[in-house]
């Protein structure tokens, strides 16, 4: 029982920074109806700039909001300076830019920073505790409530502030929303410098707790499933499915995979199932897409990719 | 005075005809430049640079430039394929240095049609046969030999239970299986808990590390190389186990793991097979007068053992050149055959003392290694070079 518990405070941190990842591709889907494969280069940079401003010397909440800041306003030039152009272009066409957007961006990041993985400075105090035999460092305990409480705020403010009211609106409907005055244009800005800046923090925190290397850009593809199964238009969905996903890979990794290997060593040839971890996102994925195409809490009609 | 000068300069001219230049050699090298593992690409690094350091001392070897092509692998097979086939047949290189266990798996038996010298990076057992694979050469223990000290080591201090990690691709995987199949485990009185693999670029490892602490072994082994065992140490630490617990394999030795973890890679063990970069070696006055002209990209253990490569490899081309009057053989199949020829020949070759002095005749130069661990950030040796065979 304590392994199992252990394994869900272990998935639960790491699925939260999953979710605020997925949050910041459901904002941009929802107001531009671009699926965001530069999530993660935004996480990759976040974090190194995080690197950066930390290293300089700066505490970590001011270095943490700055390079949030930084991230905001990347969003902010992408969407100004690629995406805006793109206007009539395909979708798929505009998919692949933000692909190429990865690529370039993991590109500029090992020149500056070469391809070594970095120390990063120490975010979280360092130590841990042991309630009820499970045992978790602050640094996790940190990551995981910061990651849930700004997802949690984030939703707050889309769903009761004026902003947040607008930006739905201009989701929902943009033909409705310019009707009734509200800048559009100016909407989709904020929602991908919104996502930036999330994104940004999520990469900052799994340096936190993984090390920093050009490999976060990679953290953007878990976006994709966890989006799939929540439901691409809906936040709530996206947060749900980030824990649910973390929850899931951990079980995987310290419940099924040793219970279906010691079933297989005993009675097969079978020695290993290999990294069992990575199947299960895309398997929920398949078996999302074939059961309910919409998500767990996407609407009916909602545009599939 | 025009008349003399002009004649001066014809004379010049016409010597320089007349002496042949000697032919470039080229030595194909790739790595992990950038990719999962280019942490320990020091190695790719350290072969080139002995090879320029030949050409900035010595003019070459046996007066001939070495033209040393240092290419990224990325880790990706498809990717060092392709760089394997260019070595071979566009830069016709008279030596290649390869990568990763799963390409020179891949290439043997094309290395073999080709003949080309192929020093490899893997120390996988299954590309080691003299007979079978008579172009393939590595510098240093097999990985089931490194697997096998530290074993002994466990078994010596009264240990019972040993877990495994490796990554689960060729390199990981492997050498696990020849290990486990082989019953030296058993023979040593001890007791396989468990062996868990994982994603070679995982970024958390925290449930394996749960599931590594509910089998409770005496000692964990990791089949990886130095990213993961950051990985694998880090989050051993999140959940509680101690860094003590764990033994690594010769490519999770870099100063790196203490550095980035600090107090959590205390006690952290690793095997040890070359002397380390800073230590007072003759070849450190070599590297050092290098190091005064050129840049090091990477002053660790894995600089040392390429640049061990690159003497073994020099030695074995200078001879052939020897062999064949002073001048490279025209016919690069020759001139490759009698290279790996040379190679196989090389006895007691000094290293600058990277090494204990180097024996090719089975293709593996020094099997010899130790066990070295972190203290106060540093790897300290536990004890002797022992005999892995």
């Amino acid at each position: 029982m304590i392994l199992v518990l252990q394994l869900a405070v272990a998935g639960l941190a790491t699925g939260s920074v999953y979710a605020l990842i997925a949050i910041g591709v459901v904002l941009i889907y929802k107001c531009s109806g671009v699926v965001n494969f530069a999530q993660g280069a935004y996480a990759m940079v976040g974090a190194y700039v995080s690197y950066v401003l930390l290293s300089a010397g700066l505490p970590p909440i001011l270095g943490v909001i700055f390079s949030m800041a930084v991230l905001a306003a990347l969003g902010t030039l992408t969407e100004r300076l690629v995406l805006r152009p793109m206007l009539k272009a395909q979708l798929v066409a505009v998919m692949m830019v933000t692909l190429g957007l990865l690529i370039v961006s993991r590109a500029a990041c090992l020149i500056i920073w070469g391809p070594d993985q970095i120390a990063f400075p120490k975010v979280f105090p360092e130590g841990s505790i042991s309630a009820a035999g499970i045992f978790i460092t602050y640094n996790y305990i940190a990551a995981g409530i910061l990651a849930l409480v700004l997802s949690l705020g984030f939703l707050a403010f889309y769903q009761f502030t004026p902003i947040g009211l607008q930006q739905r609106c201009a989701a929902d409907n943009t033909r409705a929303a310019l009707a009734i005055g509200i800048h559009v244009s100016n909407q989709v800005s904020l929602a991908w410098a919104m996502s930036a800046a999330l994104a940004g923090l999520a990469g900052t925190l799994l340096a936190t707790l993984n090390g920093l290397s050009l490999d976060l850009a990679g953290i953007g593809m878990i976006a994709f499933p966890v989006i799939v199964v929540g439901g691409l238009s809906s936040l709530v969905g996206a947060l749900i499915a980030g824990l649910l996903l973390g929850v899931l890979q951990s079980f995987t990794d310290g419940l099924l995979t040793p219970a279906l290997e010691d079933f297989l060593r005993a009675h097969t040839s079978i020695y290993s199932v290999g990294a069992l971890q990575q199947v299960v996102p895309y398997a929920l994925l398949v078996a999302m897409l074939l059961l309910r195409p919409q998500g767990l809490f996407g609407r009916r009609g909602t545009e599939r990719v | 005075m025009k008349k003399i000068k002009s004649a001066a300069a014809l004379v010049a001219l016409a010597l320089a005809a007349a002496s042949p230049a000697k032919a470039q050699v080229n030595v194909c090298i790739w790595g992990t430049i950038t990719g999962p593992d280019a942490l320990v690409n020091g190695m790719s690094y350290g072969l080139r640079d002995y090879l320029e350091f030949l050409n900035q001392t010595q003019g070459g070897i046996a007066g001939s430039k070495v033209n040393a092509l240092l290419l990224d692998g990325r880790y990706k097979l498809d990717e060092e394929l392709k760089i394997y086939r260019r070595c071979a047949d566009e830069e016709k290189a008279v030596v290649v240095n390869g990568w990763s266990t799963g390409s020179v798996q891949a290439l043997r038996d094309q290395i073999n049609t080709d003949g080309v010298p192929f020093m490899t990076q893997s120390f996988a057992s299954e590309v080691l046969d003299p007979k079978k694979y008579p172009y393939i050469f590595m510098a240093g223990p097999t990985y089931e030999q490194q697997m096998t000290i530290a074993f002994r080591d466990l078994a010596a201090k009264g240990g019972k239970k040993v877990l495994i990690m490796a990554p689960d691709n060729e390199y990981g995987r492997g050498p696990v299986n020849v290990v486990r199949q082989s019953g030296i485990i058993q023979k040593l009185g001890l007791d396989l808990v468990d062996t868990i693999e994982f994603r070679y670029d995982a970024q958390d490892l925290t449930p394996q590390m749960l599931r590594v602490k509910s089998r409770n072994p005496d000692m964990v082994y990791i089949q990886a190389s130095a990213p993961q065992a950051i990985a694998i140490l880090r989050d051993a630490a999140k959940v509680g186990l101690p860094a003590k617990l764990f033994v690594g394999n010769l490519y999770t030795i870099t100063p790196t793991i203490p550095e980035q973890l600090g107090a959590a890679a205390e006690g952290f063990r690793a095997i040890q097979a070359y002397e380390p970069y800073g230590a007072e070696i003759p070849a450190m006055k070599q590297i050092e007068q290098f190091a005064a002209k050129a840049t090091v990209e990477k002053k660790d253990i894995y600089f040392m053992k390429g640049w061990m490569e690159g003497i073994a490899i020099s030695a074995a081309i200078e001879n052939a050149i020897k062999k064949n009057g002073g001048h490279p053989p025209s016919d690069i199949k020759q001139f490759r055959q009698s290279v790996r020829e040379q190679m196989e020949a090389l006895t007691n070759l000094d290293d600058g003392g990277i090494t204990p002095p180097l024996n090719f005749a089975n293709h593996q130069g020094s099997i010899q290694a130790r066990i070295a661990e972190i203290k106060d950030g540093k790897y300290v040796p536990t004890g002797e070079w022992i005999n892995a065979s």
